[in-house]
C-alpha cells in the first residue's frame, strides 16, 4: 500500500529543564518490500539534527537542546510504498552477523520462557516459528501502550503485554531454541491498534533469510507494518530515546496519522 | 609447607636465591617485635591516609583496609625484562584484535576464533561496529594478571581490558615501604614506580582526538563515592592534576562534551572513565543509568572525545577468548607468545570435554562468562556432590565452560603475628598504550592470599597486597 505518514511525539516538561539530548530512529530504510518515496524528520525548538547510521545499519538522528526548555516536538513524516512479502525482509542493509542475534540479555532468558520454548517442536524452523507466534498470541493478552517495555520474563509471568513486550518474548524464546532473532520497531499503517509505536520480531530461516513475526497480532507482517529499525533488543531499536537534566516530569503524547494514498499500480492488477 | 610450590625466596633450598639474600638477612636479623611494630604502623598509616575499598553488600565494612604485608616481593632486572617484553607484545595484540573485531574481522575470516565466541559475548558492542578507536588504541590501561610456577616462566592468568583497578595500591605500597623500612629499601637498587601518573598522563594525552592540537583537557569519570574503587579514582585525579568528574558534571551538546565548572563550561577531550560500558550513556546503553552522560557515545563516535578504555574493549578479556590469545598473538604479530597461557581445555570441543569429565577432581572448571570466583569448581577441594552437579552442568552446556589445571602458584614470605610463612602471590602490572607506544612502570600490584594454602588472592576474599620491587640487578 502507499501511505502518507505523519508521526508526532510531543514531550512536555512539568518544569523547564536545563538541557535535553535526543536520539531518533524514525527514518525507515528502503528494502525489497518497502520503498521510501520521501521522508522528513524535524524537531522543535529548532536544533541541528545530525544524521548517522548505527551499528545495525539503522538510520538515526540525534540532537541537543539547551534550556530552559518546556517542550520538544519531534516530527517524522513522509510517503512510503509497502508490498506484501509475507513477512520476508529481503534487501536490508545488514551489518551484523547472525551470532549476535543469538545472544541472551544479561539476566538470561528466564526459566519460564525456556520451558515454554521447549514445548514448540515443529518439523522445521519455519513451522516452529509460526507455532511459537501462535502460542504466544494465545497465551499473552495484547494490551497496547506507548510506555517503555518491561523485561520479557516479567511480562511472560504476567501474561499480558504491549506489542513490543510480546515481541521481546518472541525473540527470547526463539533464541532459547537457538534460532537467531531480533527486535524490530515500527508503525502500523492500518492504525487498528491503540498505540502509535508497534514492535515485532524477525527470525532467521535458512534459505529464506529474515522473516518477520508479529505475535501480538498473530500473523506475519504484510504491507501494513512500516519497519523503522532493528536491534538485539527493544532498547537497541527504540524509535526514540531521550535524556534531560532538570527536575521535571515529562508527559509524552504520540500522534500518528496515516492517510492511504492511491493504490500502487502493481497491486491493482491482480 | 611450601612443598611442591616454587617459593620465590628459597626455591626449595636452604639458602635463599641470590636476589632475596638481602631480605633473608634482614628477616633473620630483625626481632619479631620489629616486624609486629612495622605491621601495626603500616595499618595505622593506611587508615590515616584513608586508602580503603568498599565491599558491596557488607554493612559492617563499608570501607575496609586491604591488609598490607611488609615483606617486599622481588623481581630481578632480567626477569622483569622478559616479563615486560611479553606484556608489550600481549597488549599490542589485544589492541590489534579489538581493531580487527570492530573492523574487517580478518581473525574470524581466517578461522582463528569461532565467531560465536565474539558475537554472543555481551561485551561485544554492536554500536562500535565499523568504528575505529582514535589511533587504534582500545585498551589504554590494561591490567594483565601474571603468576609464576617456577623461576623461568610467567603465565598470564587473565587479561583485564576494561577498567582494571589497583594501581593506587602499587603507588601507596611503595610510599609505605620507604617510610617503614628505609634501611631495607636503601640496601636494594629498586627501580621507581612513582612515574606512573606521568606515564598515564602522557598516554592519555597522546590518545586525544586528532583535531585536538593543543593541550587536551583530560578528566577522570567516576561512578561516585559508593564505588569500591572511589579512593583510587580520586587518588589518580590528584596525582594527574586533572578533574575528577561524575556523570552529572558532564553535558554533551551537539556531539561535544563539556565539563561544568564555576567558570562556565569547558570542553573535554579525553575521558579516563571508570564507569562500565553499560552505564556511560543512557541514550545508547542502559536507559536507567545516571552514572554517565547522555550523548557521550554520539560525541565519541563523531570523534570529538576519546574514551579510555574504548567501549567494547571487554570482548578481548573474556575467558573463552583468553584461550585463543597465543593464536591471536601469532596471527597479528607473527611472533611466538613470550608469556605463557595457562593450559585450558575448551569444553566446547569434544575431546577436551571428554578429558575434563574424566579428570574433574583435578581441574578448575570455570564458567566462561563468570567472574570473581562465582560459578567455579575447584576439583581438588570439591565434594563428590559438587563434582556431580558440575558434571551435569557441563553435559548440558559444554560451551559455557573452560577447565584449567590447578596451578601451583609461587609463594613469597609473608609476615604474621606468629612469624613469617610463605603464601601464594600473583602480580598485576599495568600496561599503558598511547598513540606513541606502550609504557609500563617496573612493578605492579602483588596480591597475596593470606590464608594458609589458599590460592585466592582477591581482596574481597581475604587477600592482601605487597610492594613489588623490580631490582636493577639480575636474578641469575
Amino acid at each position: 500500500m502507499r501511505a502518507r505518514v505523519t508521526l508526532q511525539i510531543e514531550v512536555a516538561f512539568s518544569e523547564p529543564v536545563r538541557s535535553a539530548n535526543t536520539l531518533l530512529r524514525l527514518t525507515p530504510r528502503s528494502f525489497d518490500s518497502l520503498h521510501v518515496l520521501d521522508w522528513f524528520v524535524g524537531v522543535e525548538p529548532v536544533a541541528t539534527l545530525r544524521r548517522s547510521e548505527d551499528g545495525y545499519g539503522n538510520l538515526s538522528h540525534s540532537c541537543s537542546h539547551a534550556g530552559p526548555l518546556e517542550r520538544i516536538v519531534l516530527t517524522a513524516e513522509g510517503q512510503v510504498e509497502t508490498q506484501d512479502a509475507a513477512g520476508v525482509a529481503h534487501g536490508l542493509h545488514e551489518k551484523q552477523p547472525l551470532d549476535l542475534f543469538l545472544r541472551h540479555c544479561h539476566d538470561g532468558p528466564g526459566a519460564e520462557i525456556v520451558d515454554f520454548a521447549k514445548t514448540i517442536n515443529g518439523a522445521d524452523r519455519l513451522s516452529r516459528l509460526h507455532q511459537l507466534m501462535g502460542a504466544l498470541n494465545e497465551t499473552i493478552a495484547f494490551a497496547p501502550t506507548d510506555s517503555a517495555p518491561r523485561a520479557a520474563a516479567e511480562v511472560f509471568a504476567e501474561g499480558k503485554g504491549c506489542a513490543r513486550e510480546i515481541a521481546q518474548i518472541f525473540v527470547t524464546a526463539a533464541r532459547a531454541q537457538n534460532i537467531p532473532a531480533r527486535f524490530v520497531s515500527g508503525l502500523l499503517l492500518d492504525g487498528a491498534e491503540g498505540a502509535a509505536f508497534h514492535g515485532w520480531a524477525e527470525a532467521h530461516v535458512e534459505n529464506i533469510g529474515w522473516v518477520a513475526f508479529d505475535a501480538a497480532l498473530g500473523f506475519c507482517p504484510r504491507d501494513a507494518h512500516l519497519r523503522l529499525a532493528h536491534g538485539v533488543d527493544y532498547w537497541a531499536a527504540a524509535p526514540w530515546r531521550q535524556a534531560f537534566s532538570g527536575y521535571a516530569e515529562p508527559t509524552v503524547e504520540t500522534r500518528l496519522k496515516v492517510t492511504a494514498a492511491r493504490q500502487a499500480s502493481w497491486q491493482t492488477q491482480q | 609447607m611450601s612443598q611442591g610450590f616454587f617459593d620465590e625466596m628459597t626455591n626449595g633450598a636452604t639458602d635463599p636465591r641470590a636476589i632475596y639474600s638481602g631480605v633473608a638477612d634482614w628477616l633473620r636479623a630483625a626481632p619479631p617485635e620489629i616486624l609486629d611494630a612495622r605491621r601495626e604502623q603500616a595499618e595505622l598509616l593506611f587508615r590515616k591516609i584513608g586508602i580503603t575499598f568498599a565491599v558491596y553488600g557488607d554493612k559492617e565494612a563499608a570501607e575496609r583496609l586491604i591488609p598490607f604485608d611488609i615483606i617486599p616481593r622481588l623481581l630481578g632486572a632480567d626477569e622483569w625484562a622478559r616479563l615486560e617484553a611479553g606484556l608489550i607484545q600481549r597488549v599490542k595484540a589485544l589492541n590489534m584484535f579489538l581493531t580487527d573485531i570492530y573492523g574487517r574481522q580478518e581473525v574470524l575470516k581466517a578461522g582463528i576464533i569461532p565467531p560465536d565466541l565474539v558475537f554472543r559475548n555481551e561485551c561485544y558492542r554492536p554500536e562500535m561496529q565499523g568504528h575505529r578507536a582514535p589511533h587504534d588504541i582500545w585498551t589504554h590501561i590494561a591490567g594483565i594478571d601474571i603468576v609464576r610456577v617456577d623461576d623461568e616462566d610467567f603465565y598470564v592468568l587473565e587479561d583485564n581490558c576494561r577498567t582494571p583497578s589497583g594501581v593506587s595500591y602499587m603507588l601507596e605500597n611503595r610510599e609505605m615501604m620507604m617510610r617503614l623500612l628505609p634501611g631495607l629499601f636503601a640496601g636494594h637498587a629498586v627501580l621507581p614506580v612513582d612515574n606512573y601518573p606521568d606515564n598515564l598522563l602522557a598516554s592519555l594525552r597522546s590518545a586525544a582526538p586528532p583535531h585536538c592540537a593543543d593541550d587536551p583537557r583530560i578528566v577522570i569519570l567516576t561512578p561516585g563515592q559508593f564505588n569500591s574503587a572511589y579512593y583510587e579514582h580520586s587518588f589518580l585525579a590528584d596525582k594527574l592534576g586533572v578533574e575528577l568528574v561524575e556523570g552529572r558534571d558532564l553535558t554533551v551538546r551537539d556531539d561535544i562534551v563539556y565539563m561544568k565548572t564555576t567558570e562556565g563550561e569547558k570542553r573535554v577531550d579525553v575521558i579516563y572513565r571508570r564507569v562500565d560500558d553499560d552505564f556511560i550513556d543512557p541514550l545508547v546503553f542502559r536507559p536507567d543509568s545516571v552514572l554517565g552522560a547522555a550523548g557521550l557515545m554520539g560525541a565519541y563516535l563523531a570523534g570529538n572525545v576519546t574514551l579510555a578504555n574504548a567501549p567494547g574493549a571487554g570482548v578481548a578479556d573474556d575467558k573463552a577468548v583468553y584461550t585463543y590469545m597465543p593464536d591471536i598473538i601469532r596471527f597479528y604479530l607473527g611472533e611466538e607468545p613470550k608469556l605463557k597461557n595457562v593450559a585450558t581445555w575448551r569444553c566446547r570441543e569434544q575431546d577436551a570435554l571428554k578429558y575434563v569429565l574424566e579428570h574433574l577432581s583435578e581441574l578448575v572448571v570455570k564458567e566462561v562468562n563468570g567472574s570473581g570466583g562465582y560459578g567455579m569448581l575447584v576439583g581438588p577441594h570439591a565434594s563428590k556432590e559438587q563434582i556431580e552437579t558440575f558434571r551435569q552442568k557441563l553435559l548440558s552446556d559444554p560451551d559455557g565452560f573452560i577447565a584449567q589445571p590447578t596451578l601451583s602458584l609461587s609463594t613469597c614470605p609473608t609476615s604474621f603475628q606468629g612469624g613469617v610463612a610463605p603464601r601464594h602471590v600473583d602480580l598485576r602490572p599495568f600496561v599503558l598504550s598511547g598513540a606513541d607506544g606502550v609504557r609500563i612502570v617496573p612493578g605492579g600490584l602483588t596480591r597475596v592470599a593470606l590464608k594458609e594454602g589458599s590460592l585466592v588472592v582477591n581482596s574481597s576474599q581475604g587477600g592482601g597486597t605487597k610492594d613489588t620491587w623490580v631490582l636493577a640487578t639480575n636474578a641469575k
